[in-house]
């Protein structure tokens, strides 16, 4: 599946976009301060990168003497404020638009609002629409950025963010640079970083800002199809079953899970062997296929190398129903060790 | 001065996209079961998938609508065609090899026009027809004759072991023109068509290795050819097949050194993959030593094909060219073919082997595609002249330079 | 607005990637010797979507910003079925970043066109191309749409699959876009384009000085190693599990959408 935010959903929206509320007032003087996060709403509040992107921003905010501010751009926004006003933030400035823009409206409204509030920083979590946003706001306004970030700092003395992007494939460095202008416009790998407590005191300012986007490409939807259902090998969250499973009930414990998480669920060669589980064309194995998610969730497996070498990237194991000798602890950040029906329901139990 | 043996930007991309190409589009195509069903249904799907690679007239010039490179190229696309699966190496080897190659080499330019630009430009499939039931190492023996009729030829006889026999369009056939002279002088190579009345496809043999590689029996009956057909000179059909078959080998011994090296990669894999008493497979001396014997086996071999091929290259283009061919460039060729195709196919058969024996049980099941290695391994050993025959070839040379 | 009736013209700005193991050199520097610079695999699904476009009669110049070993990345991309090359030399001499990059591309383009489309590859080492080319596009006040699939010719615009969260959609685009491509399978070269792009076609080189208007606004500062993780095993309970995985944004908050 596609990791984009979409460009297409607000053509078919852009119609009813609501009406600006207010004008966006300039900051005042030539001091670029502060760090803006670019979030992203959801119907129900805003995604979980968006909060990690706002505990990075906080932390260098705080070191830097600033403030944390978000911007929201979409059509139906109080879900996302309302969580928002949860956290350690400023201030949140909401635009009104639809959905998600397509990148250069997008853009725009992001140049536009970086000229007014003057931020030193700007934070957007990563995708292939949040690169092309970065990169298309930083070159209006003609200053440099970086993508993909994997670490972001301040160096606090020169107010100059210091970004570090890892390789990829098989070469294991990675680059540090600086940007050497103000603002500073980075996209950030998702998965970084941990979301901020909540702050039960937090005194968190809403703005509805007008912004004049200019004139958009005039692009026509023709058709929509749903999105295609994620495979083994393009989801984002895998879940697998092992040959530690002993029986049906416990087979369909993993199933579940794999349910409750959105993961795709797989099994390996050793469950299908045993018999317990059917090649349902969702071997996770050299032999078979593989996996490359963020999130690679193993249940009851040990972890033989048939299995580990159908794992790339580098997902973020976490092994439930094995020991702490088996091969899978060797790649896993998280084991809950022991039985296999007792560590998905504590999981279950959890979400 | 270093010993410069490389390959050059070119040839490297090849290889690259080949084995892209053949590991992402054709493998994935190929069924897990090989066993089941007549051996000798072809996956032609595939074959033609590959035809639009530009693939099958890699040797052939541009201006014709080959790939317009040399036999170098037709080495790595057979080492990365038989990585994959040794029946579809064979159905290449079997049309560029020793199917389209004499029709280029010996064919004046109408039949360059007419059979090999279709060929090259990857809509036609080519075949080679010389073993007969009474004449198979033996080619000398054949007993496929060809008598003149008027302006034509009429072909009568049946040719066995015909790789691609049932859906290649041109079939080049060797008959008897003169039984008074023998192989040398007597044998005419001819051009014939499928369709061409009097030709039909007699059995279909099923197999017990590259059981997806159609080997067929054409019998030919008054099969009537125009003179315009005839592939070269009269009488000069087996010069025009043993050159052929000169390649042909070397070409197989490219096909052996890519099922081998994929050998070895599943091998390497399933030692590190397997634990057996608390330990990895490949931890055990007893399996290093296998892996390294078929690594180095691998190692030499592909010095040596890649050198077989490079002469086989010179030999060629002097044919294509027509400029006259040292007999010492021949003999070289005919030797260094006959040496890479016995110590190729030998290899594989070492590599199977070893391979069953490091994946156990495992190795007989159908899923892991060693057993199908084994299997197809056998063949390599008799066809294209028998690795006994070869060994014949390579004394009788060495006898001639001793005396 | 292209000419009317003039053939049309894709400008497919390509990236490479090492083919082989990459290593550090105890002077912080990348040692690349030995190692193969070829096509980065997103460049070939560009060129894949952009043969769409051939497939309609466009000539497809591909351009190809050489930090080293750039030619035959440039001719594994012409292998692949482009018209043209164009090969920005003496880039590696100049510190250079994604601005830079997306300079030098938007002077090709202004001195090679008119060009009806921009198609290139999503993603590269670093993640990098995506945010060279919507700079382009930033420049050139071109429409950006990112993740196609599909491309054709329609009337004066273009005709596109564009992929997302959202589902699949069909659009119009004006022309000239910078399309960037989306999950497609990318394009193999034939050997008759192998051959091609080594024996027949021709390279346009031109100095990166010429084409490089302005200074990185990014400085590199050093290249190090990645740390071996000193991150041990976690014993964990269930609870604790899914708490971990919601601070690292790795699945949904409570009643949110991950």
């Amino acid at each position: 599946m596609s990791d984009d935010l979409g460009l297409a959903g607000l053509y078919a929206t852009m119609a009813d976009a609501p009406r600006p509320a207010a004008n966006l007032e300039d900051v005042r003087g030539n001091d670029w301060r502060n760090i803006l996060v670019l979030g992203r709403a959801t119907k129900t509040g805003v995604y979980p990168e968006t909060l990690a992107l706002v505990s990075r921003a906080r932390f260098l905010a705080d070191e830097l003497g600033c403030r944390v501010e978000v911007l929201l751009i979409g059509s139906s926004l109080d879900a996302a404020t309302a969580e928002l006003k949860r956290y350690p933030i400023d201030t949140v400035y909401r635009v009104a638009a639809p959905d998600y823009a397509p990148i250069d409206h997008t853009a725009r409204i992001l140049e536009q609002v970086v000229r007014k509030r003057k931020p030193e920083l700007v934070l957007v979590f990563q995708s292939r629409t949040g690169d092309a946003v970065t990169a298309y706001a930083a070159n209006r306004l003609g200053v440099g950025f970086a993508t993909g970030a994997s670490k972001v700092e301040m160096d606090t003395s020169e107010r100059k963010a210091v970004v570090t992007h890892e390789s990829g494939g098989q070469a294991r460095f990675q680059v540090v640079s600086a940007l050497q202008v103000l603002p500073q416009f980075v996209s950030v790998q998702r998965g970084l970083f941990r979301a901020p407590l909540e702050t039960p005191d937090a005194t968190v300012r809403v703005h509805d800002l007008s912004v004049e986007a200019g004139r958009l490409a005039p692009i026509e939807v023709l058709g929509h199809k749903p999105a295609p259902t994620p495979t083994l090998e393009t989801a984002d969250r895998v879940v697998v079953a092992g040959a530690r499973i002993q029986s049906a009930a416990e087979l369909d414990l993993a199933r579940q899970l794999a349910q409750r998480l959105d993961a795709v669920f797989g099994v390996t060669v050793g469950i299908v062997e045993r018999g317990l589980a059917k090649d349902e064309g969702n071997v996770v194995g050299v032999h078979d296929h593989h996996v490359a998610p963020r999130l690679l969730v193993t249940v009851g497996v040990r972890g033989a190398l048939d299995f580990l070498e159908a794992i790339e990237g580098n997902p973020l194991v976490c092994a439930i129903g094995c020991e702490a000798t088996d091969p899978i602890a060797k790649r896993a950040a998280y084991l809950v060790a022991g039985e296999v029906p007792a560590g998905v329901a504590s999981v279950l139990k959890g979400l | 001065m270093a010993f410069e043996f490389a390959f050059t930007p070119e040839q490297r991309l090849l290889k690259r996209s080949a084995r892209q190409f053949m590991r992402s589009q054709i493998e994935p195509g190929l069924p897990d079961d090989d066993w089941s069903g007549h051996g000798g249904d072809s996956p032609l799907e595939l074959v033609k998938r590959m035809q639009h690679q530009g693939w099958f007239g890699i040797g052939i010039p541009r201006a014709l609508g080959g790939a317009g490179m040399g036999e170098v190229e037709y080495c790595i696309l057979m080492e990365e065609i038989s990585a994959v699966d040794s029946s579809l190496g064979t159905i290449f080897g079997a049309h560029s090899g020793i199917g389209l190659m004499p029709i280029y080499l010996f064919g004046n330019d109408d039949q360059r026009e007419r059979f090999v630009r279709p060929i090259a430009e990857g809509r036609h499939l080519a075949a080679f027809a010389l073993t007969e039931p009474t004449a198979g190492s033996d080619a000398a023996s054949i007993k496929t004759k060809a008598v003149r009729d008027g302006d034509d030829w009429l072909i009568s006889g049946t040719k066995i072991w015909c790789s691609n026999g049932n859906f290649a369009d041109t079939v080049v056939v060797f008959a008897v023109t003169d039984e008074t002279l023998g192989a040398h002088g007597g044998v005419t190579a001819f051009i014939v068509s499928k369709g061409t009345p009097g030709f039909t496809v007699g059995t279909i043999e099923d197999k017990m290795g590259i059981r997806q590689s159609n080997t067929a029996e054409l019998i030919f009956d008054n099969c009537r050819v125009p003179k315009q057909n005839v592939l070269g000179k009269v009488g000069e059909g087996f010069i025009a097949a043993l050159t052929a078959l000169d390649g042909g080998r070397v070409g197989l011994a490219a096909a052996c050194l890519g099922a081998c090296k994929r050998l070895l990669d599943d091998c390497v894999r399933r030692a590190k993959d397997r634990e057996r008493y608390g330990k990895p497979l490949g931890k055990n001396q007893s399996i290093q030593w296998m892996l390294a014997d078929m690594a180095t086996d691998i190692h030499l071999a592909e010095y040596a094909v890649y050198h077989a091929a490079t002469l086989t290259n010179e030999y060629y283009e002097k044919i294509a060219h027509g400029e006259p061919v040292p007999r010492a460039l021949r003999e070289k060729v005919s030797r260094a073919a006959a040496a890479v195709k016995i110590h190729c196919s030998e290899m594989t058969g070492r590599a199977g082997e070893r391979a069953i024996q490091i994946f156990g049980g495992d190795g007989l099941k159908m899923k892991y595609r060693i057993d199908r290695s084994f299997r197809d391994q056998v063949i390599t050993e008799i066809y294209e002249g028998t690795n006994e025959v070869q060994r014949l070839i390579i004394a009788r040379e060495l006898l001639q330079e001793g005396a | 607005m292209p000419p009317s009736g003039a053939r049309l013209r894709v400008l497919v700005p390509v990236t490479g990637a090492f083919h082989g193991k990459v290593r550090l050199k105890r002077n912080g520097l990348v040692d690349t010797e030995g190692v193969e610079r070829i096509l980065s695999r997103e460049s070939a699904q560009a060129l894949a979507l952009a043969k769409q476009l051939a497939a309609e009669g466009a000539e497809l110049v591909v351009v190809h910003v050489d930090k080293g070993g750039g030619e035959e990345v440039l001719r594994e991309a012409l292998a692949h079925g482009a018209d043209q090359g164009v090969l920005v030399e003496g880039a590696e001499k100049s510190e250079s970043d994604a601005s830079t990059r997306a300079t030098t591309i938007a002077e090709v383009y202004k001195q090679m066109g008119p060009f009806d489309a921009v198609i290139g590859p999503a993603r590269s080492e670093f993640a990098g191309f995506t945010g060279t080319l919507a700079a382009l596009a930033g420049q050139l006040e071109l429409p950006c749409l990112v993740g196609v699939s599909r491309v054709a010719v329609d009337g004066v615009g273009l005709r596109i699959a564009y992929q997302s969260l959202f589902g699949d959609y069909d659009l119009r685009v004006p022309r000239p876009s910078v399309l960037l491509v989306g999950d497609l399978e990318p394009s193999h070269p034939t050997a008759w384009g192998i051959h091609d792009a080594h024996r027949v076609k021709g390279i346009l080189r031109v100095k990166a000085d010429n084409y490089t208007v302005q200074k990185a606004l990014t400085k590199r500062q050093r290249i190090e190693n990645v740390p071996q993780e000193s991150r041990s095993l976690e014993s964990v309970d269930g609870a604790t599990l899914v708490r971990r995985l919601r601070s690292r944004s790795l699945i949904a908050e409570k009643g949110g959408s991950p």
